[in-house]
């Protein structure tokens, strides 16, 4: 864990709403899929520092990489980033994904989620498990999945779901998940996608998104609630058992 | 290296007059960017007797130049505070620890207290935080009524002989008249102040944005603000004025300081960068050497009014 002053390498648009942002003389040490950084962006009247999973990292050429979707000040401010601005990015942070190898897993992300769950598509790949990806999405302009090198570099499999030609229900979800039966799924995106996980037999863990504050564990602000009470998702989470959720 | 940084506060020593403010640093999650024995002192989170979950998400609104919260003070409960989470301080020998006492009823910072006062010699001082509701006063804030202060101050005082530090609310009518209030009554020293009452809607939704509607408001946005109370209150009591709101560089300390704050504390900043609080420390050195003062206690309260 360490704050590191990183430079943007370039700031792209990707798809509706998203961006794409490679910071280089990003060195934090091992980073594991799951985890996630703080990134101060100077110079604009955002205050706080903002939380985001690892798109892709690494560790040797100090290269990180996010891919975020704007949505408030804070990500309005990282879209308007330039090449060669600094940002200070404060991390790893958290606990990541266990790595359930070998055997077949399953990513299952919706829209943005699908950011949480590449860095760990690649390593699952490295140590040797098949990686079957579904990404569900409200259309085709917020497609982040296909043509994705990433996506497409550790995947056996690609399932693209939308709402719009009605893909993406929950039947059809399910209908995909037992025909994969796989020996874990991964999911970041969307509270329904865990509430239908829960009432499957797949071992699951999801990646939950709070508001933060510290991202280290003092403010105690981005509480989940689990069967336990609350927990921190920046010290505790952010991954948790999907069955220790209540959602 | 030859300015001197350590100042007295009811009978206590620091090393510097930097510290946070309860709630905003925890010295293991921040272990691996400040050593707590390098600050002037550690005010833990606040604890309160009862266990207690806190406020249901979200909890923290960022907005201009500072950010609302809504936390809730949750806490493991006194008992489980002194059996838990003080063994695990040990270890930090160098640091001087403030425990931060919450109540719900004016009688119950003097159990608190009365509980805290089992873990020994850790907890060097007490900082009464009396901007808990007041269960019975239908929940009003007890930092807002000087009775309430009163009570509270006197029933904690009573209970120990460590320095007791009685914590204000800022947006209160007459700062001094509280500060004088909480100072009769026993108060060794005072914290001025909190977060600001403020509140915040969502226009989508048409609701609140917090479940409890009232939330905290802290960060840049207030310093200038709770300088004018802490200039206030310095002037009516005479005891150690500890400063505490949006103070952000050591430029916000040392104005602190200059209009007669013994130390200040650093909240929203350790949020920001966990490192804060060392940068402010290592600036007031550099500020004073520059300007060639040797000793902090010489430019406290230098204010020049004329």
């Amino acid at each position: 864990m360490r704050v590191a002053e990183c430079f943007v390498a370039s700031n792209t648009s990707v798809a509706r709403g998203y961006k794409h942002l490679v910071l280089g003389g990003c060195s934090l040490g091992r980073v594991d899929p799951g985890q996630f950084v703080m990134v101060k962006v100077d110079g604009h009247e955002v205050l706080l520092r903002r939380p985001f999973t690892v798109y892709d990292y690494d560790e040797e050429r100090g290269v990180l990489e996010i891919l975020y979707k704007v949505t408030g000040r804070g990500t309005r401010a990282m879209a308007e980033l330039r090449e060669s601005d600094v940002v200070s990015v404060l991390g790893p942070l958290g606990r990541g994904f266990p790595l359930d190898c070998p055997g077949k897993a399953l990513l299952l992300a919706r829209g943005v989620g699908l950011a949480s769950l590449t860095y760990l598509g690649k390593k699952l790949r490295e140590a040797g498990c098949s990686v079957v990806t579904v990404g569900s999405f409200r259309g085709r302009g917020e497609d982040l999945a296909t043509g994705n090198k990433l996506v497409e570099g550790f995947s056996s499999r690609v399932y693209v779901l939308y709402d719009e030609d009605g893909t993406s229900s929950l039947e059809n979800v399910r209908r995909v998940l037992f025909e994969e039966d796989p020996s874990a799924v991964y999911t970041c995106g969307s509270k329904r996608l865990i509430r239908l996980l829960k009432q499957t037999p797949f071992k699951a863990y999801a990646s939950v998104e709070e508001r933060m504050g510290c991202g280290l564990g003092a403010c105690l602000s981005c509480v989940v609630r689990t069967v336990h009470g609350y927990k921190l998702a920046c010290r505790d989470g952010p991954v948790f058992d999907v069955r220790e959720l209540e959602v | 290296m030859g300015v001197k940084l350590s100042v007295r506060i009811a009978g206590l020593t620091l090393k510097n007059p930097v510290m946070n403010a309860s709630g905003t640093y925890d010295p293991v999650a921040y272990e691996p960017f400040v050593d707590p024995g390098q600050l002037g002192a550690v005010v833990l989170k606040s604890v309160t007797l009862e266990p207690r979950e806190g406020n249901p998400p979200p909890r923290i609104h960022e907005v201009p130049c500072g950010l609302l919260n809504s936390i809730g003070i949750p806490s493991v409960g006194a008992k489980a505070f002194v059996e838990e989470k003080v063994p695990a301080l040990k270890k930090y020998r160098d640091a001087v620890f403030i425990a931060s006492v919450a109540g719900f009823t004016p009688s119950e910072y003097a159990t608190v207290i009365e509980v805290l006062e089992t873990a020994g010699d850790l907890i060097r001082a007490y900082e009464v935080n009396l901007s808990c509701p007041n269960l019975e006063k239908g929940g009003r804030s007890c930092a807002l009524s000087e009775d309430c202060i009163r009570e509270a101050t006197r029933l904690a005082a009573s209970k120990t002989n460590k320095p007791v530090i009685v914590k204000l609310a800022p947006d209160v009518t007459d700062i001094a008249a509280m500060g004088k209030a909480a100072v009769e009554s026993g108060a060794d020293a005072l914290t001025v102040g909190n977060t600001y009452r403020a509140m915040a809607v969502d226009l989508r939704t048409r609701r609140p944005v917090f479940a409890n509607v009232v939330a905290g408001y802290s960060g840049p946005a207030i310093k200038p603000l709770t300088l004018r109370a802490v200039y206030e209150t310095v002037r009516a009591v005479d005891v150690p004025v500890i400063a505490s709101g949006g103070v952000m560089t050591a430029e916000d300390a040392l104005e602190y300081l200059l209009v007669g704050a013994k130390a200040v504390q650093v909240g929203t900043a350790n949020f920001v960068d966990p490192r804060a609080m060392l940068e402010v420390v290592r600036n007031i050195e550099k500020f004073l050497e520059e300007n060639e003062i040797d000793d902090v206690n010489k430019f406290i309260n230098s204010l020049v009014r004329e």
